[in-house]
């Protein structure tokens, strides 16, 4: 008998095995297999047009050079180009200010908006205002209410004294560097942060109620409430919620374009402005889609962290 | 990790990648209409269906207002593209790379021609066609430097329609307070300028201080005002000239009697800003003009007037010409609007409102100039307005050197830094061509 289950059992354990412990994940592929194929096709060949014309020196306003294969050229250009690194820093210094600025305050008005019980919805409603606006009318706006001649906001800090001749900042809010970007920084957290406080409390709304109560039982404070309780819950929402607002201000073009055109002396330039005159102003169009494809690979791997970073805490948890 | 988180992370990476990807190739095309091109055109006879594409300018408004009366003259019904700038230069690339045709006529700048006929050859030779028709266009009554302007090697491609010039406005009754008359040198200039800074009341000047074409614009009246040039006779940059390095240094003086933020002033804010009675001199391009005549707009309507730039040198061009797309299956009818568009009699009716004509007849008429005292300066200036740069690397070079200006303005680098810097950049890139 033992003899026999000793013959018998291995082969057949290990095929059953595999198939019992991902079958849940096998059903699942099969769910997800058609709606991923069809992004595949629909996007594969983009992004095949996207990459081969990155390895071509090509000017689409010339088209009597032609497009010439120089393989990865254009990279080696970019990585060797001060200004792709500036805008490129920009990129990352508008991202990180302006998402955590966004997700902070985001936070605290979710959590705030939690507590309102009558004319949550019209609050809401009225508080997406700026999210539902273009970017570019946003940049505009702003551009103007900052103006340090007939601007609103100007006017404000010149009278309290952070602006004007003997105040703190002595140039011109969008013609000094560090201020025109705070200023664009700002502009996007003003536009954003919304956005980032209603997936929050949505995230907040959806928690269950018994880790709280059994909290309550156990005397913890509000503080310990909320950083042992409603932070590693409201993981998945904080994940989603950061990695759109990444993703989208990595983007950032329009306000910038609308507020600055890049300047002072190219201090705001983005990488996406870069980009767009690289290849709409100058037509370079190999150098751009390179542009393209290692702003957008920077992008996956920054989310792709994020992802591993939450997901181990969420193991940890 | 299972097979379902990594096909999730997959997924989410694979959606960012697309609207990232997705945002750089919208490329701000803000374009709502989706005009045809007429086919209904015949190869000898004007009429039918035509198609421009357009930015427009209060000057272009006006005439889009009179189109009623060219169609009713001539049964050609005429379609308007009117976007964004930067779409238009875009649609205007893409129409004459693939030739597809999608406009008949296209608003143009100097600037634009050695791209759009040396690397394109997109558009119709239009004198040539023009005399192939057995029609006069008409130059002859506009000056050589501008027929010069829409040229490409001795041959016309753009009937010039806005004749907008680098002029310098003053303020009248200040300088009549302060017992000044307008500059006729540099040096008087920024003389005057100092003279009548009285912030915040009033500030001297003005200056478009925006990175990009603004600055390149105002510095480069100033670099050949001093003597210098962007290019040597061999056609090699000379952006690190001392006349180039004194340009810049006139620049920052002239700053220093500016409201704060012209480093970041663009045309419109210029205008604005003398507009609303903020600076007593400033350099406008002169398809301004209706803003300050504008009562909802101008608290300075009778109380400015233009003078030429000072010196005899040169000045920078910024005027607007029309062009046939050599595709065009409407070429005709194309042309007969061009030829209505620029005439002189349609010129004179759009004066009123501000426009810059580039007949020479229209800008010396004495009836018109009694009432409409620019036309007067203009007239003056006129001869001396080129365009800066005829390159197919104009928007790289721009971009280069005023990148550069910039830093000077705003004072991260020093006129002979930025300078040194520009000059590197430009024999970088005109290496590359």
């Amino acid at each position: 008998m033992a003899q026999a289950l000793t013959t018998t059992a291995p082969a057949p354990r290990g095929r059953r095995s595999f198939v019992t412990r991902h079958r849940e994940a096998l059903v699942g592929l099969a769910f997800i297999a058609p709606a991923a194929i069809f992004l595949l096709l629909v996007m594969g060949y983009p992004i095949s047009y996207l990459v081969r014309h990155s390895l071509n020196k090509e000017n689409f306003a010339n088209p009597a050079a032609g497009a010439t294969f120089i393989g990865f050229g254009n990279y080696t250009s970019l990585l060797q180009d001060p200004e792709f690194w500036q805008s490129t820093r920009t990129t990352a210094l508008i991202v990180v200010f302006a998402v955590a600025l966004e997700f902070l305050l985001g936070l605290i008005l979710a959590l705030l908006l939690q507590r309102v019980l009558a004319g949550r919805r019209l609050l809401i409603a009225l508080m997406l205002i700026p999210s539902m606006m273009m970017p570019i009318a946003v940049g505009l706006m702003w551009r103007f209410m900052l103006d340090d001649s007939y601007g609103m906001v100007s006017y404000y800090l010149s009278r309290v004294g952070l602006t004007g001749p003997d105040g703190m900042v002595k140039g011109s809010l969008l013609g000094t560097a560090h201020t025109a970007l705070a200023s664009i920084v700002l502009t996007d957290v003003w536009e954003w942060t919304p956005f980032m406080a209603l997936i929050l409390l949505a995230g907040l709304q959806s928690l269950p109620t018994e880790p709280f109560e059994a909290a309550a039982v156990d005397g913890a404070s509000a503080w310990q409430e909320f950083r042992h309780v409603t932070i590693p819950l409201l993981r998945s929402a904080i994940t989603v919620a950061l990695l759109i607002r990444i993703a989208d201000a990595m983007r950032i073009l329009d306000i910038v374009f609308s507020m600055t055109n890049g300047g002072p002396a190219n201090a705001t330039q983005t990488a996406q402005l870069y980009t767009y005159r690289t290849g709409f102003e100058q037509f370079n169009i190999g150098l751009a889609f390179a542009q393209v494809v290692l702003v957008v690979s920077a992008t996956i791997v920054v989310c792709a962290m994020i992802f591993r970073q939450v997901g181990r805490d969420g193991a940890s948890a | 990790m299972s097979p379902i988180t990594r096909l999730a992370r997959a997924s989410v990476a694979a959606v960012v990648f697309a609207l990232v990807a997705a945002a750089c190739s919208s490329g701000g095309d803000s374009s709502t209409s989706s005009p045809s091109a007429g086919a209904s055109g015949s190869a000898t006879a004007p009429s039918g269906e035509i198609t421009f594409l357009v930015s427009s300018t209060p000057t272009v408004d006006n005439l889009i207002k009179m189109i009623p009366d060219f169609t009713a003259q001539t049964g050609i019904t005429v379609n308007v593209a009117d976007i964004d700038y930067d779409a238009m230069t875009q649609k205007e690339t893409l129409d004459l790379r693939s030739k597809t045709g999608q406009y008949d006529v296209f608003w143009v700048e100097g600037t634009f021609l050695p791209r759009y006929v040396g690397q394109l050859n997109g558009l119709e030779p239009l004198q040539d066609y023009a005399s192939s028709q057995g029609i006069d266009l008409a130059t002859s009554d506009m000056s050589s430097t501008l027929v010069d302007n829409f040229s490409v090697d001795g041959k016309l491609y753009a009937m010039p329609f806005e004749n907008t010039l680098m002029m310098s406005a003053v303020r009248n009754d200040l300088y009549e307070q302060a017992n000044l008359t307008p500059a006729t040198t540099l040096p008087e200039y920024l003389s005057n300028v100092q003279a009548l800074n009285d912030p915040p009341t009033v500030y001297g000047t003005e200056i478009m201080g925006q990175q990009g074409e603004p600055i390149f614009y105002e510095w480069v009246n100033w670099l050949w005002g001093e003597g210098g040039d962007l290019f040597d006779t061999a056609g090699a940059p000379t952006l690190n000239t001392p006349e180039a390095i004194k340009a810049t240094e006139d620049l920052i003086t002239l700053s220093k009697s500016a409201p704060p933020g012209v480093a970041n002033y663009s045309w419109d804010q210029a205008a604005t800003s003398f507009a609303t009675g903020q600076v007593s001199t400033a350099v406008l391009f002169s398809d301004q003009t209706p803003g300050l005549l504008d009562p909802s707009n101008s608290k300075v309507i009778d109380k400015w007037s233009y003078v030429p730039f000072p010196g005899d040198k040169p000045t920078a061009f910024g005027g607007y010409a029309w062009a046939m797309n050599a595709s065009s299956q409407n070429k005709p009818a194309a042309l007969a609007f061009i030829q209505w568009a620029t005439s002189a009699e349609v010129s004179k009716q759009l004066v009123p409102d501000g426009s810059s004509p580039p007949q020479t007849s229209v800008q010396t008429d004495p009836a018109l100039q009694s009432k409409y005292p620019w036309l007067k300066a203009e007239a003056e200036a006129s001869s001396r307005a080129i365009v800066p740069i005829k390159n197919t690397a104009y928007f790289d070079l721009v971009d280069a050197l005023s990148t550069d200006l910039n830093a000077a303005l705003t004072g991260s680098m020093t006129p002979d830094e930025a300078m040194a810097d520009a000059q590197s950049k430009w024999e970088d890139i005109l290496a590359a061509q």
